[in-house]
């Protein structure tokens, strides 16, 4: 597993993306997606993640929903409108720090 | 009693989660919702754990801190509703022609009339927030009972209150400065008005979130 303190401080970024690509997700579903798409590279452990998504929700930029799912109540997480906004600029903030980082680390590397 | 993974958890063993959940104090429907969803989904999915016993009981730090931190983010979001509200009276136009005309309004009342019913006015406007808010903490009954986030919205009123206190026996002080006296007035005012915006607000948003708990 990556060292998790370079991830860290892209882990709002990283559920608003999420959330901007499913339309809504709950917070097992994020950990395992995460898991998923860095192939066991990144773990978000859940006392990590509810924290953040607590902190997003508190912040307007989430909203929740509570639906039954098999037998039992589920709390999905979705983008409000200035969710959506602030997801756009953080992922370009996001990549404007790879950019600068890949600049450093290799400067004859492009991302696009 | 052995379960086979990848299988959906019973209703059964979803009350079993749920009693240990209360058994570690979580009393609030909102959030144990979340946590039994959460337990019963890792557990579906997780093959080192035979027994759900076994699997609940290294879990007991993390239900802890969630409630924890939960309740640190819930009432620091409210309070700072509350401040972006009152602030609002002072930088946004459209509070401004509001803050203008109630300034002029309790200029007028303090030297309107006498210091007597000055002092059963004032008193009155900073009651009569204090009573709506209360009725609106109250109404639906179950909302403050089950719902965690709703359990906050009594705290927002907190700061406007002091200003109540604080006036307390002091009345007779402060008419005698009575800039200072409408100043006073016009921030306890401001704050106790910012407080019921925010507390509508988030009651709002709490009954829409959690309709299915409040029902």
């Amino acid at each position: 597993m990556a060292n998790s303190k370079l991830y860290k401080g892209s882990l709002n970024t990283i559920i608003l993306k999420l959330l901007e690509e499913k339309g809504k997700m709950y917070g097992y579903e994020i950990t395992q997606k995460v898991k998923e798409l860095t192939e066991g590279e990144l773990r978000i452990t859940e006392g990590a993640l509810y924290p953040a998504l607590h902190k997003l929700e508190a912040e307007g930029l989430l909203i929740v929903e509570v639906t039954k799912v098999d037998n039992r109540l589920r709390k999905y997480y979705k983008l409000t409108e200035r969710g959506e906004k602030e997801t756009s600029n953080r992922l370009a903030e996001l990549e404007r720090f790879i950019r600068s980082m890949q600049h450093i680390v290799n400067p004859e590397w492009n991302i696009s | 009693m052995e379960y086979i993974m990848n299988t959906k958890l019973t209703q059964e063993e979803i009350k079993y989660i749920d009693n240990y959940l209360k058994f570690l104090k979580v009393d609030y429907i909102d959030v144990r919702v979340e946590l039994v969803d959460h337990l019963a989904s890792e557990f579906e999915n997780k093959s080192e754990y035979v027994l759900l016993e076994d699997f609940l009981r290294p879990k007991k730090n993390f239900v802890k801190s969630f409630e924890k931190k939960l309740h640190k983010q819930k009432h620091w979001a409210y309070q700072r509703s509350l401040f972006k509200g009152i602030l609002r009276y002072f930088i946004s136009p459209k509070y401004m022609v509001i803050s203008v005309g109630l300034l002029m309004l309790l200029n007028a009342l303090t030297f309107s009339f006498s210091s007597k019913i000055v002092n059963h006015i004032f008193i009155v406007t900073l009651i009569l927030p204090q009573l709506v808010h209360l009725y609106m903490f109250k109404k639906p009954k179950d909302m403050h009972r089950n719902i965690q986030s709703a359990r906050y919205i009594m705290s927002i009123m907190s700061f406007p209150t002091l200003f109540f206190y604080a006036a307390m026996g002091n009345f007779d002080e402060y008419i005698q400065k009575p800039i200072f006296f409408i100043g006073f007035w016009f921030l306890a005012m401001v704050s106790n008005l910012a407080g019921l915006e925010a507390v509508a607000k988030c009651k709002k948003q709490v009954l829409q979130h959690y309709k299915q708990l409040v029902d």
